[in-house]
């Protein structure tokens, strides 16, 4: 027989009740007449408002988003500036031309693109830490725990969800918050889901070639598609996985006084949550990059449609067909397992533009060659919304699952699930008459 | 919006003290848009230095939720004081 089952209830819930019966019982015994009330309990009456509470949370919430992308930004071009340079500095100095291009693109402009994602992870543990050590996080929790529980989320999942439109990376690594491993594995599998911001200049490029009038529309839906899905598929797990089934980890939160929080815990937090980026995930995003730079580089010497990677995508262009991608469009998308932003400079590479080439310039030689139609443009879209998340985020789940089975499984489903998705827009359009 | 909510929200409850924690809410968040927008404008303002492009400035800091903040000061102070001085009367309480 269980501990629950003796109890009638959760354990959690059983003790968390006699703990403050035993404290009303010493209270009223030390105390005489009516509490006062505190700044906390003033301030709750606007945080907990039933109505005010999650529009607060969200101006919050949207308050954090800016601050850890945009207040970040000038760091993250600071570093890409100075390992561009760096590169060009050391392939200037190593006379062999296979190992200055492996130091300036591979090294560099693979370390590059790692660091680059630290400013925003410093700023996003920064912010976290604020709103922790206020007392304020507990409260969020709070509030959004209601409308997440159907969707078998809880609200600890609310911030790493909302977190993933900026970056799946923070969005996954706040996950840490949430204490029951069951419901922390759930929110981490279906963030990448949530549209990071990395993928909206593919939706641009595409949509606005293809989608012409209906262009915003398309990028709309993008957005619209994720939300849907995140929570559907967290749904589905919930119902289908024997892991997630069952009775709902119970949601004991003890709402701690505010507090005014000190720069130095601040900033310990942030430094202790960060660093963690850099000692465990760097790694294997630094080795990811290097292994696809080798991919694209080899045959040494030959142009980028005899590379292995292009060999990949001729492999790859069969189970693309269904869906209306040629070899390009899935060497696109292999690239985009790396970053999201490679993509759109995958496809400038293609038609002999160079990365810096404008988007205007992509879109009309996309449109002219036929690479995409507005519904298989449409289905490319929904494909990068839901397929693998970029290897940096595959590193950062495997971490913080620290399970191979259900890194594999965010991979695995996410494939299948764009392959359908894609499959469905392209058929149902197909059968509507779309073009 | 929020903030502008929070606000018609302490009218309802006026004189009472829980008009303070709404009043409260409001600052502090008419604060943290403020700081936040002339931090991205700090920001902004690098990053054009960095990538060597024009900032438009003006643009930036004439973000209202900036010019927010210094009309949401004089309400609170006031409601502060009044429940200050009533406190003195009577000690906050739920009764």
């Amino acid at each position: 027989m269980s501990v629950r089952e003796v109890l009638g209830e959760e354990p959690e819930v059983e003790m968390a009740e006699e703990r403050y019966r035993v404290i009303g019982e010493i209270l009223s015994k030390v105390f005489k007449g009516v509490r006062p009330l505190t700044l906390s309990d003033l301030l709750d009456k606007a945080f907990l408002d039933r109505y005010l509470g999650i529009p607060i949370f969200l101006a919050l919430w949207w308050a954090l988003f800016r601050f850890t992308f945009d207040v970040s930004a000038f760091l993250s071009d600071l570093i890409d500036i100075a390992f561009s340079r760096l590169g060009e500095f050391a392939s200037s100095l190593i006379g062999n031309e296979w190992w200055s291009t492996f130091v300036a693109d591979g090294i560099c402009g693979g370390l590059g693109g790692v660091l680059v994602f630290i400013p925003p992870i410093f700023f996003l543990f920064f912010g976290l830490s604020l709103l922790e050590d206020s007392g304020y996080l507990a409260r969020a929790a709070f509030v959004v725990d209601k409308a997440l529980h159907p969707f078998g989320l809880q609200g600890r999942s609310f911030i790493p969800l909302l977190l993933g439109f900026g970056c799946n990376i923070p969005g996954v690594m706040a996950a840490r918050t949430i204490p029951s491993e069951r419901d922390r594995i759930l929110t981490i599998l279906v963030n990448p889901l949530i549209t990071c911001s990395a993928r909206l200049p593919i939706y641009v490029l595409i949509a606005g070639a293809v989608l012409g009038a209906y262009a915003s529309m398309g990028v709309f839906t993008m957005y619209l598609l994720s939300m849907i899905l995140a929570l559907l598929i967290a749904l589905i797990f919930k119902a289908l996985i024997p892991y997630f089934r069952g009775r709902r980890a119970p949601f004991i939160l003890e709402l701690p006084s505010y507090a005014r929080p000190t720069m130095r815990s601040t900033l310990a937090h942030m430094y202790e949550r960060g660093i963690l980026f850099l000692k465990k995930a760097g790694t294997i995003i630094f080795l990811g990059i290097i292994v696809v730079w080798l991919l694209s580089s080899h045959p040494w010497g030959a142009p980028l449609d005899q590379s292995y990677i292009a060999t990949l995508g001729r492999l790859l262009e069969p189970l693309f067909r269904p869906l209306g991608f040629d070899w390009r469009g899935a060497v696109a998308l292999f690239f985009g397992f790396i970053a999201k932003e490679i993509v759109v400079g995958t496809f400038a590479i293609f038609f002999g533009l160079g990365e810096e080439a404008g988007m205007g310039e992509i879109q009309r030689i996309i449109v002219e060659e036929g690479i995409f139609t507005p519904l298989t443009g449409f289905a490319f879209m929904a494909f990068t919304l839901i397929y693998i998340p970029c290897v940096a985020t595959v590193g950062i789940i495997y971490r913080e699952t620290n399970s191979i089975k259900w890194t594999l499984f965010t991979v695995i489903y996410g494939l299948a699930l764009a392959y359908l998705i894609a499959l469905l827009i392209v058929t149902i359009g197909g059968l509507m008459g779309v073009g | 919006m929020v903030i502008g909510l929070l606000y018609i929200a302490s009218t309802t409850s006026w004189r009472r003290y829980e008009s303070i924690g709404y009043l409260l809410v409001a600052t502090l968040l008419s604060a943290v848009f403020a700081v936040l927008y002339l931090l991205i404008a700090g920001a902004n303002g690098l990053d054009s230095l960095i990538v060597g492009e024009e900032w438009s400035w003006m643009e930036d800091i004439s973000r209202s939720e900036i010019w927010l903040l210094p009309p949401s000061l004089p309400p609170l102070i006031i409601s502060w004081r009044m429940a200050m001085r009533m406190k003195q009367a009577a000690p906050f309480s739920e009764a």
